[in-house]
This record gives structure tokens, sequence and C-alpha cells, in this order.
């Protein structure tokens, strides 16, 4: 299956299609030849956050296991040629992302308001983070053609959040009100488990960076990488020593349904 | 550099279209599927580690002799005599040990340095803790214990006294740390005649007390000095009274900085204090806060002890908790949050038998009151209205193999849940609102009439079913100058 999976994802890429060779030049002359398109996307996405700085997640000597949700990703995108070498896009996705980490941690500080005092509490051992994301997306981006079939794509995103999950739990090791003190024990039986879900900002603005290649005509094979400056918490949030900021890929085809 | 390090450090694998990724073979920069391998593997990291050997390279100061120390599942017991006329105050160990297991860390309770041990007083003890791998730990209870040289007393033992209104217990309380023998007495009985049989080490003697004879007391301040020899070592051992005798620390004044938070600098009685005998369940990471406030004579140095009952996030779980103030030791176990009981050991050594304590207090109600919802372990609003309490006990403690346990503080929780408990006597007093210091009554009424006492608790709460998360949000009781009457 993994194979499958493999080779499906690598025949998207350049260097892998013949027929993609011989469409070369046509696309190009097509291409010149619209000023409008709109454009149907089919692939897949994922994502999650990414905790900046990342050291102050598991320290210097952690580990994180990470697990990647996958899904479908179903978009839109209305383009305007502006110069030979330049298109200019407005979309819309469903971006869908999740990530299941686990994490060796040590000393992660959370950080909560309790009466008005600052409580600090620190956590080492085994930490769990469970993460999904559906938000509204509308990408506005500028394509630059390098070559008739290499374009290079960049521009911003907003985001209206749909639903989100953000999940941590202690798994096992021992908490305590300072570093480095063994106060109480962890256990798997008698974890600790945090919903930070309500916690969780409406939208998110970042940028979007990606590349396309043109396989035939109308279709064109693409990535694109999104990430936001914007940390995933409200701004009156303050648990953690790090921020938490999106960070989403897409591979996907489009297809220029509309052209004109 | 790093943060490319950091995310490549992030372990994938392969991508199954709307379906969770199981595993850790591969490592990809997010959904790139770069596969590349050898990242640590969580899941397998170790939980096991032990002390496999332990040895006392010293003790300070002079005159601490310390033994070979027994390994007794995670209890690390250090056997010690101590020769010297004064009480060392502190008691420090410097100790080697070695692990096995996959020990990444090791950390010791307070202090920096695993090596060197600091005992405050002999009764205390301290916690070693073996990180492992994974981060979890494995803890190690390290504990003096006191061996009677061949210049201690082993026991004193009451064999007779007059008069017999006296009600002289059957044992002295014996201090080896300052060499002292008290005999506890309920009230004056003067001219006091007490005949004690007395133990002492094979070859041991007394200088100028011949075994047998009665010790006269004419006054409660009148002390003997008995002296022991052996092999041209002498040692003098005093014998007083205390008559009516009081709980140490029992006007609350008597606190100790606990632990500090960036804005917060919390005092706690109890533990870590020079007493050791009253605690309270104001836990750093539980939240219930017993707190010190000032006393009801409002003199310098007057302080009393304020409970709080209120609702918390105990480590992301919300409960209703009540604030205890108990003559015992608390422990928070996450394992035991819908079950704070398993987390004290209550009691403390006391012989006699008091017919009622006194202690002033206020209190506040607050609302509205809530029970623990059965299902969701949530605190959910019901009817009723919240009374603090003050429960006195007197216990009788014996051993598996019914040995009686005069003197005997436990220190690890398997030591707590071995002892047979019977109660001898009890009386609780219930607290409604009350905004001005008032005097409050709690008579004891006892079961047996001559059952030895070895212990008593006494145990205050913000919420009188509070150990059944039931109470107010915001009721706050107040106590001080807690006295045990004997008439």
């Amino acid at each position: 299956m993994k194979k499958t999976i493999i080779i499906g994802l690598c025949a998207l890429f350049p260097g892998f299609s013949l027929v993609a060779q011989k469409a070369e030049k046509q696309s190009v002359l097509q291409d010149k030849a619209h000023e409008w398109k709109v454009s149907g996307q089919l692939g897949l996405q994922a994502g999650g956050a990414i905790p900046i700085p990342m050291s102050a997640l598991s320290g210097d000597d952690g580990a994180v296991n990470a697990q990647v949700k996958v899904y479908p990703r179903l978009a839109a995108r209305l383009g305007k040629r502006l110069s030979d070498h330049w298109w200019a896009y407005v979309g819309l996705n469903y971006a869908s992302s999740g990530i299941t980490a686990k994490a060796r941690v040590k000393n992660q500080r959370i950080k909560e308001v309790k009466n008005g005092a600052l409580d600090v509490k620190y956590f080492t051992g085994v930490s769990l983070v469970e993460m999904a994301f559906a938000y509204a997306e509308f990408p506005v981006y500028a394509e630059y053609t390098i070559s008739p079939r290499n374009k290079l794509l960049m521009g911003l995103y907003g985001a209206y959040k749909v639903s989100g999950k953000f999940e941590t739990t202690a798994v096992k090791g021992f908490t305590s009100d300072k570093p480095d003190n063994v106060h109480a024990e962890v256990r798997p039986s008698d974890n600790i488990r945090s919903n930070f879900s309500s916690d969780l900002r409406g939208w998110d603005f970042g940028v979007l960076l990606g590349y396309e290649f043109a396989v035939f005509s109308r279709l064109n094979a693409g990535l694109h990488l999104n990430f936001s400056p914007f940390d995933i918490f409200k701004a009156e949030v303050d648990y953690f020593d790090y921020t938490m900021h999106p960070l989403r890929g897409s591979i996907m085809v489009s297809y220029d349904l509309f052209r004109r | 550099m790093n943060i490319i390090k950091k995310v490549l450090h992030i372990c994938l694998l392969i991508p199954v279209p709307g379906t969770m990724i199981q595993g850790s073979k591969y490592i990809a920069l997010l959904f790139f599927a770069i596969a590349l391998s050898g990242c640590a593997d969580i899941d397998g990291m170790s939980d096991e580690a032990s002390i496999t050997s332990f040895h006392v390279m010293s003790c300070r100061p002079e005159g601490i002799r310390a033994e070979s120390p027994v390994i007794t599942g995670r209890t690390i017991t250090i056997p010690y005599k101590n020769n010297a006329p004064s009480c060392p105050g502190i008691i420090t160990v410097e100790a080697s040990y070695a692990t096995a297991g996959n020990v990444v860390d090791v950390l010791i309770d307070a202090g920096d340095d695993p090596s060197a041990l600091v005992f405050e007083v002999n009764s205390a003890f301290r916690e070693i803790s073996l990180i492992t791998k994974s981060g979890v730990p494995v803890t190690y209870t390290v504990k003096l214990e006191e061996r009677q040289s061949e210049l201690s007393i082993f026991h004193f033992e009451v064999q007779d006294f007059a008069p017999a209104h006296a009600g002289v217990p059957p044992v002295g309380v014996l201090n080896f740390c300052d060499k002292t023998i008290t005999l506890l007495l309920a009230r004056d009985a003067f001219p006091l005649t007490v005949t004690p049989a007395i133990t002492l080490f094979e070859g041991a003697s007394f200088k100028d007390y011949a075994p047998g004879a009665g010790l006269e007391f004419q006054t409660a301040g009148d002390v003997h000095t008995l002296t022991v020899m052996y092999d041209g070592e002498e040692l003098d051992w005093t014998v007083r009274l205390d008559v009516a005798p009081q709980l140490p620390n029992s006007g609350f004044d008597d606190w100790f900085h606990a632990w500090s938070s960036p804005n917060e600098t919390k005092e706690q009685i109890g533990r870590g204090a020079a007493e050791l005998f009253w605690c309270t369940t104001n836990d750093p990471l539980a939240g219930f806060e017993t707190t010190k406030v000032a006393g009801e004579r409002g003199g310098a140095g007057d302080y009393a002890a304020q409970l709080h009952t209120n609702i918390k996030d105990v480590v992301g779980i919300r409960k209703l908790g009540a604030a205890g103030l108990f003559t015992g030791f608390f422990k928070l176990n996450l394992a035991y949050l819908d079950d704070p009981v398993r987390m004290t050991k209550m009691g403390r050594p006391f012989l006699l038998r008091p017919v009622k304590a006194v202690f002033s207090g206020k209190y506040t109600a607050g609302r509205p009151y809530y029970m623990q919802d059965p299902e969701t372990k949530m605190p959910v609003e019901t009817s009723g209205n919240d009374q603090g309490s003050c429960r006195v006990r007197l216990e009788h403690w014996t051993n598996s193999a019914g040995k009686v346990l005069y003197n005997y503080t436990p220190v690890t929780q398997e030591e707590y849940e071995a002892i047979t408990r019977e109660v001898v006597g009890e009386g609780e007093r219930l607290i409604s609102p009350v905004s001005n210091w008032t005097r409050m009554e709690v008579p004891v009424t006892y079961h047996h009439s001559t059952l030895q006492v070895t212990h008593i608790i006494v145990d205050f709460a913000s919420s009188k079913d509070g150990a059944s998360f039931r109470g107010a949000d915001g009721s706050v009781l107040t106590v001080d100058n807690f006295e045990l009457l004997y008439d």
C-alpha cells in the first residue's frame, strides 16, 4: 500500500512524466492565450502546528514522535493573467490538518494565572499533544513562470477556523512547582489531560509558498506550503514558553475547468 | 540549524489518506515523506531503574556513627548511633550508591547534591529519585533510624507510681537525640514517686542509681539525672515531667517558607518545620489552601491557621477541595486524587487521655454548596449549607505482631497501612458560621476504659465533608490556640 502511494505521489513531480515533456510547449502557448481561468484542485493535505522555539517543548535532549493525519484536499481557484510571466489567483480551500505527537520533555513549563497570581508548574516525562484543525482558507497569491513548465507561487492567506482541537496529556513522568523536582509522579493510569481547544484563535493569517508543474495544458501538479507567524492561541492565553504556529502542506493536481 | 535539526527530529510514517499514521520508522519533513531512520522511539524508552547498593561515606556532626544501610523495596534505612551528649539539629550523610537501569538523572527532594543527604531532624526522611530514560521517576525513601548505643537507655517502663490518681502512662517518652525521658502527667499530683524498670545495653550500668529505686518529684520542674556507664564511658540522661502537655505548635505560630512561585511566597505549617507534628493539605500542586493569618491575640508573632475551601483545577482536573490541618503527614499522589484520605498519614505519638479539646475559631460558609458528580467526578451544585469541623481521636497502635507502637511515626505509606489501629476515644465539633473569635469545645468520648492511648489525631477541615468533595466554594475556617484539657 505504501509503495502504491509513493509511486502515485512521485508521478506528480517533474521528471516522472513522459507525457508532460511532450505537453510542455503547448501548455505555455495556451497559458498566454488566456486571460482568466477557473481551476478545480484535488490532492492531499497535512500539517498542524509547530512550537517556536522548538527547544522550549522538549529541551536539547528531548525527542518527538509525531503522527500526521493526511486529509483529502478539495479546492478551487480563480486566476487572472497579469503578464507573460505572472498570474494572480484567489482561492477557496477547506483546510484540514492534524497531528498527534508524543514528546519526551524536560521541565516543560505551564503557566496559569490563578486568583491574580502567576502559577507555574513543570512537567518532565512523556507528554502527548493531540491537535486537529479545520479552516475555511482564502489564499491570494501570485504565480511566476520560471520556465514553460515550472512555476513558483507566493502569496498570503486568511483562514476562518471551522473547528479546532488542542489537547495535551502528561502521560508519565513527574510534575512539580519547580524544575528538577519530583513532587508528584504521573503514571499512565493517572495521566493529566488538559484541553486547550477553547483557547484557540478563531482566525489565521499567513504566507503561502508553492511550486507547480505543467503536466498538460489544463493540468498542473503542485506543492503548497502555508505558514502563519501568528500563534494558534488567543492573545490573552499564555500557558507555554513557546508559541504554536500553523504549518500546512498540500500536494495536488489542478485542472482548469474554465478558461477565457 | 537547530530548528532544522528539530524539524528533522519529527518522526513520521508514509501518509495514508484519511487515516492516522502509525509508528515511527521514517523521518519526514511533515508530509513530504523524506524517508530517513534513527528517530528516538519514545514508546520504547525504559521506565526501569533501581539502586543496587548504598554506602555511607561520612556523617556530620562528629559523634554520629552510621551503620550499614538496609535497602528494603524502595526504602533505604540508615541505622546510626549517637553518643554525643547534645542533640544534633542537622545530620548530614554523604553517600554513594550504584544504580541499575536506564538512569538519565538523579534528583533529591531538596538540595542540589544527590550525594549529600541533609536530615534536619532525626525523624525526617529524604527522597532520591532516579529519572529514567522516559522521565518516569523511581523514588527511594531514605530515613535515619537511631539505634541505641552502648550508653543508651533502651526502654523506660513505669512499674509503679504514687499517688494512684497521678495516672502516669506506662512508658516514658525517650528522646535519644537530646537524651531525655519525659513522663507525661495529666494533672498535678505531687509529691510523685515513679518506680521504673529501665533496660540498658548488656554490660552497661548506672553510676549513682540503684535499679528498682523510685524517682521522687516534688514539683513539676524537678528532674533526675541518670548516668549510664559502659567500658569507661559515661552519658547523662535526664528524666523530666510534662504536666498537662499540649501538642507542639498548637498555637499555630510557627510556620516555614514552603515554596515560591514568581509572584507568590507561601508558608506552611508542618512538613519541614522542627516539630513535624502538624501538616496541611495545601500542596503547591493541589492548590487547596491553609494560610497564615493574624492570630486571636493579635500580637507580633501571634498567628492563626486559616483553611479555605475552593474549586480548583488540580493539575488540569476541576475539583472542589476543602483544606485540612491535622496531626500527621500529607503527600500528594495523583493516583489518589479521588481518595485524598489515602494521601494522608494521620496520627502523632501521644499517651494521655484528654477529656476535651478547646480552640478559638471563626467560620464563614461559602456559597453555593457542591457535591461531586459520581460519573464525571466534577463538582455540581446541590442543596446544603457548609460547616467546618474539628475532629479529635485517640488511638491505640500495634504492629502485625501485636507489639504496642509507642512513640512510633511511620514514614512510608506501606508502614502506615501496616498499622493496626483501634479507636480509644473520639470527639467531633461541627463549626457553623461565626464572624468573631469564639471559644469552641470538642468533648472526647472514650470507648475503652483501660486501653493505652499511643497516638492522637486532631483534624480541622474547612468543610466537614470535604474528604468526599462536598462543601461550598469560599468557605473559610480560622483556628488558633488549640488546647487539650484533662479535667
